[in-house]
């Protein structure tokens, strides 16, 4: 057991204390507190977890925990060892305030024999006179808050992860777009769903017809559900790949259309490495020719969007095989691609 | 189609441009798609009752709609498709007209009694539903298609269960919709509908019950069960078969009617995702026929 460092919150009149544990004490002293928590969140069924359970078993490092204590032993004059000391102590009489699905999911990590135990758990402990401050703690900061949608994480990691007019392309929001279209640029909604399903490994993540909660719980549950492909290949790949690509102004054109754009960026998922290789003059002539084949094969206008969507994923996901087809050929792979 | 209830239509001037859009219409696929989708009115002349109809149970979850308006209409299809094509695809689509009669009505009566708080009655119908269309939908399904050889292999999964209509059912929305968002999301049943504490917990505990631990995604004690797709239909057979049925001598653990002193509230939890559940099946279906259209 370990403490590192401590301040005080003035707020809730208490001492905030950061520190760790090693998985066997957390199991022994605190997976023992979870059922004595009963101001906080039921338990969940398991499946959720299960993502979790893989990945601590792979070594991945547990988010932080929050223990708390009520009282008033610990004040603003205590020492990092006279906290440690009280904390080891009396563990039996701290709660967990956030972290309770985590621990349950390291404990049945534990049954099955498939923890490794000298690894360690993060946790704040928190030390307070007061139940209320504490409840309020947990209602402003870590539980009662509504997690950030998929959408509205990609959007944030992308607006700070990428440089995009450094990748080579420019983007636009629908602001931007409302005052004045560059005609060169992509539209950041289109480059956010790209992103999203290639995530997902789906091109289907925008759904009208299903309300956005539900939608972004299925596009979660896709992306925890999705194993890596190809290790190497990253969605910088995709922005790469378009910058190239839109030097040829029809490719443009065409890569701006989101349907496309979508089938084509989970596509390269795929088949990064081919489609990488290909040249200016190259992807124009893939595109036609997918185009042709895609008129041809006349999809009624209620499926039109949707078809253009995975056909296009399709094309670029098997490009190696569909590539060297002709438009004849590859109409043919669509009808029988649509109808199996 | 029928004398007792009368419908409104809520859109004004629709019919002047989109004749076949209109509730005067008298197309039974189109009654359908409006009561569905709600957004018409009707009146019942027997009780001299009005209702408005405005749970749209073609979005998945369904959602109220807040002002009725010629988007209530377009904003249920993608969004290449104009007024002018749904109007023509409502002019065109004439098939299993005598299907589409049948089940129209069930609807009706189901969404009514829901409006009225008879929750009972509205499973009932809700039920009467899932077994009218749990054979010809699937038989509709594969008659729409334009290859008679996929067809025939179609049919041939659907049947290799024999297991009865519902079961045939079953495997037929697992092998053509299994792919679909709907089908891959989940449904929440929320018990906090139920306002007495002590009931919540109880039909919570039955619910939970009777539902195979597989088919549930999500749990959060007395409040909330996350179902999938297929899971939630699995559940109305066991709901409808545990309740409407009393015989002690089965191994099946029947509900005891002292435990369920209050069915309109015990069915509260999952009869709108029922309709929803339906509804969008049914709408599935419409869809094709359009599709086979080709416009």
């Amino acid at each position: 057991m370990k403490i590192y460092d401590k301040d005080y919150d003035k707020v809730i009149n208490g001492v905030v204390a950061i520190g760790s544990i090693t998985y066997k004490d957390a199991i022994d002293k605190l997976v023992p507190l979870i059922s004595k928590t009963d101001f906080q969140r039921k338990l969940q069924d398991k499946r959720f977890y299960q993502k979790l359970e893989r990945d601590i078993e792979k070594g991945c490092v547990m988010p932080t925990i929050t223990l708390a204590f009520v009282n008033n032993n610990i004040d603003s004059n205590s020492k990092i060892e006279d906290i440690l000391n009280y904390f080891k102590e009396n563990v039996s009489n701290s709660f967990v305030l956030d972290g309770i699905q985590r621990l349950n999911t390291l404990s049945r990590v534990f049954e099955n024999n498939k923890l490794d135990e000298n690894r360690s758990l993060y946790f704040n402990i928190i030390f307070s006179d007061s139940v209320d401050k504490l409840l309020y703690r947990m209602i402003t900061l870590n539980n009662g808050q509504k997690p950030m949608t998929p959408r509205h994480q990609v959007e944030m990691l992308m607006a700070n992860a990428y440089n995009f007019e450094e990748l080579g392309i420019e983007i636009q929001t629908e602001k931007d777009r409302a005052e004045k279209i560059k005609i060169n640029s992509f539209s950041k909604s289109d480059i956010v769903q790209a992103y999203l399903a290639y995530m997902a490994n789906s091109p289907m993540i925008d759904n009208k017809k299903i309300i956005e909660e539900k939608m972004d719980e299925l596009i979660v549950s896709k992306i925890i559900a999705n194993e890596p492909i190809d290790e190497r290949a990253s969605f910088k790949d995709v922005i790469i790949a378009i910058a190239k690509f839109k030097e040829s102004s029809k490719s443009l054109k065409w890569l701006k259309q989101t349907n496309n754009l979508v089938g084509f960026a989970v596509g390269m998922k795929y088949s990064h490495i081919e489609i990488g290789k290909l040249s200016v003059d190259e992807f124009e002539h893939k595109i036609e020719i997918f185009d042709k084949a895609f008129s041809d094969f006349n999809p009624s206008k209620i499926k039109l969007g949707k078809m253009r969507r995975e056909l296009s994923f399709e094309y670029f996901k098997n490009y190696s095989k569909l590539g060297e087809l002709d438009q004849y050929e590859l109409l043919e792979y669509f009808s029988d691609f649509t109808n199996e | 189609m029928n004398k007792r209830y009368e419908y409104k239509e809520t859109i004004s001037k629709l019919g002047d441009l989109y004749p076949n859009l209109c509730i005067d219409s008298s197309n039974p696929l189109l009654n359908i798609f409006r009561i569905t989708s709600g957004s018409i009115n009707l009146k019942d002349s027997y009780s001299e009752k009005n209702y408005k109809l405005r749970q749209n149970y073609l979005k998945f979850p369904y959602e109220e709609n807040k002002r009725i308006s010629k988007k209530s209409i377009i904003n249920n299809f993608s969004d290449e498709i104009s007024l002018q094509d749904l109007n023509n695809y409502f002019a065109k689509a004439k098939s299993n007209i005598k299907f589409y009669e049948s089940i129209e009505i069930e609807i009706l009566k189901c969404t009514i009694a829901l409006n009225e708080n008879r929750i009972l009655e509205s499973f009932f119908y809700l039920y009467r539903i899932l077994e009218g269309i749990s054979y010809s939908i699937p038989l509709i399904y594969v008659s729409k298609k334009t290859e008679y050889n996929k067809s025939y292999k179609h049919l041939a999964t659907f049947f290799s269960d024999k297991n009865g209509e519902l079961a045939f059912f079953k495997t037929f929305i697992s092998e053509i919709f299994g792919k679909e968002d709907f089908y891959q999301s989940t449904i929440d049943i929320d018990f906090n509908c139920i306002d007495d504490e002590e009931l919540k917990k109880v039909y919570y505990q039955l619910y939970y019950e009777k539902i195979n631990e597989k088919r549930i995604t999500n749990s959060v004690e007395d409040e909330l069960i996350q179902i999938s797709f297929i899971g939630f239909y699995e559940l109305l057979i066991e709901l409808r078969n545990r309740f409407f049925h009393n015989l002690k001598g089965t191994w099946q653990d029947n509900f005891e009617s002292n435990k369920l002193l209050y069915p309109d509230i015990f069915f509260k939890p999952i009869i709108n995702h029922g309709i929803n559940w339906i509804s969008i099946i049914i709408f599935e279906i419409i869809k094709v026929d359009f599709e086979k259209l080709k416009m």
